[in-house]
């Protein structure tokens, strides 16, 4: 049980450190659904997204100490760390070239959200995507290669047959651009 | 603008860090409260997938395969639950038949039940050997003896355990004072024991057995 003021990712963390099996149950009922849409997203199967989601929970339960409540949100530490088994099981499949072309075609086939639509942003994941969705096709594309793709800036370079530089360029503009939008919604702290 | 500047600054580190491109990036000093934010933004751009319904008990059973609890959830395995919920009325069809002689369970608490917070938690055999060296540890044996056996201790701190269970189906224990009882659980017993936490010890008098509703089995407290 929680202390009064206490947050539930310190709450989580001092019970799985514990060995409070409970714990465990509300971490993965709060953030699995989260965790296993990025897996799915990464991988395109559900099946192997399955897998990377066990991973990454065993992973917290194993090793709770290292989740450090000072330092970040759980749900930031689970995806990143999805992120990271996917990517790896990505990579082990040797299949990110063909994972590449077909993010790349869909980049630039996603039809982008005109800054004068009306839709309503209900919560800060639709701000997030609607922000995404509304950069340059040549932001937007090296964005969702590097972190859906798992691709290295060089790789991204190489499919798009850009310089790197231009690259990591595009990468920080469009980037800061989500981040200043969501500002302006004030769904975002501003610094 | 320049988009070919070799130069990293801290946005390019923590942007590089955040989405995982750290195989050709120059991210080793990168800050990890600007990486955390960028990372939040990430964090947002998939759809929630809900998870199906089975693989909540599959990903809680691997890791504590991994590592046992020390505290086990009151809840159970959601999908064993479910199971023992559909074969209720079949258990309690064959529990009529064959088991004659239990005790009716008195699931209402009394106002001098004990009521105060209960919780579970796995035991090993020393930790039992321990509990009943200690001085003032009330004892009891489940009767009638039913092949899931059993014994019980329960100290005056409170900590009980029932031990030598044979059984891992899922049991629920009532803590029977004279005001009433308070039913812990369901939960299933891990090497034949249940561990349990409970305030005013001195007002339990009695541990019973409970499975799918029926008290199967009582454990008169000696004592203290």
């Amino acid at each position: 049980m929680s202390s009064p003021g206490e947050s539930p990712d310190r709450d989580w963390s001092r019970r799985l450190i514990a060995g409070d099996e409970h714990a465990l149950r509300e971490a993965f009922r709060a953030h699995a659904p989260a965790v296993l849409g990025l897996a799915t997203r990464v991988l395109g199967n559900e099946t192997a997204a399955e897998d990377v989601l066990q991973d990454v929970f065993v992973r917290l339960w194993e090793r709770p100490e290292t989740f450090d409540p000072a330092r970040g949100r759980l749900r930031s530490y689970l995806l990143a760390m999805t992120h990271s088994r996917a990517v790896e099981r990505l990579r082990a499949e040797d299949s990110q070239r063909r994972r590449a072309e077909a993010l790349r075609r869909d980049a630039v086939t996603t039809t982008a959200i005109e800054p004068g639509d009306d839709l309503a942003v209900q919560a800060t994941g639709t701000a997030v995507r609607r922000a995404l969705a509304g950069l340059p096709p040549d932001q937007r594309a090296p964005i969702e290669m590097a972190y859906f793709g798992g691709l290295s800036y060089r790789e991204v370079a190489v499919a798009l047959d850009e310089p790197e530089g231009t690259i990591r360029y595009r990468i920080r503009a469009g980037m800061q651009k989500m981040r200043a939008a969501l500002q302006a919604e004030e769904v975002w702290p501003r610094e | 603008m320049n988009d070919a500047n070799d130069e990293w600054d801290d946005d390019d580190r923590a942007i590089a860090r955040a989405l995982g491109a750290n195989a050709d990036a120059d991210t080793g000093g990168a800050d990890d409260e600007l990486t955390d934010e960028y990372r939040q933004l990430l964090d947002h751009l998939t759809d929630e997938i809900p998870p199906r319904p089975d693989l909540e008990d599959d990903v809680v059973a691997a890791a504590l395969a991994r590592r046992p609890a020390t505290v086990r959830s009151v809840e159970g395995p959601r999908r064993r639950t479910d199971r023992v919920r559909v074969a209720a009325l079949v258990a309690a069809v064959a529990a009529a038949v064959v088991v004659v002689g239990l005790i009716v369970g008195d699931r209402s608490s009394g106002p001098s039940a004990p009521t105060a917070h209960v919780s579970l938690a796995t035991v090993e055999r020393a930790d039992v050997a321990a509990l009943l060296r200690r001085s003032g540890t009330r004892t009891g044996q489940f009767r009638p003896v039913l092949p899931t056996g059993g014994r019980v201790a329960l100290g005056t701190d409170g900590t009980g355990i029932v031990y030598d269970l044979r059984t891992d189906a899922s049991v629920s224990l009532g803590l029977v004072s004279r005001g009433g009882s308070t039913v812990i659980g369901p939960t299933r017993a891990l090497g034949g024991a249940i561990g349990f936490v409970v305030d005013h010890p001195e007002r339990v008098t009695a541990v019973d057995l409970i499975r799918n509703g029926a008290t199967i089995g009582r454990a008169e407290l000696t004592s203290s």
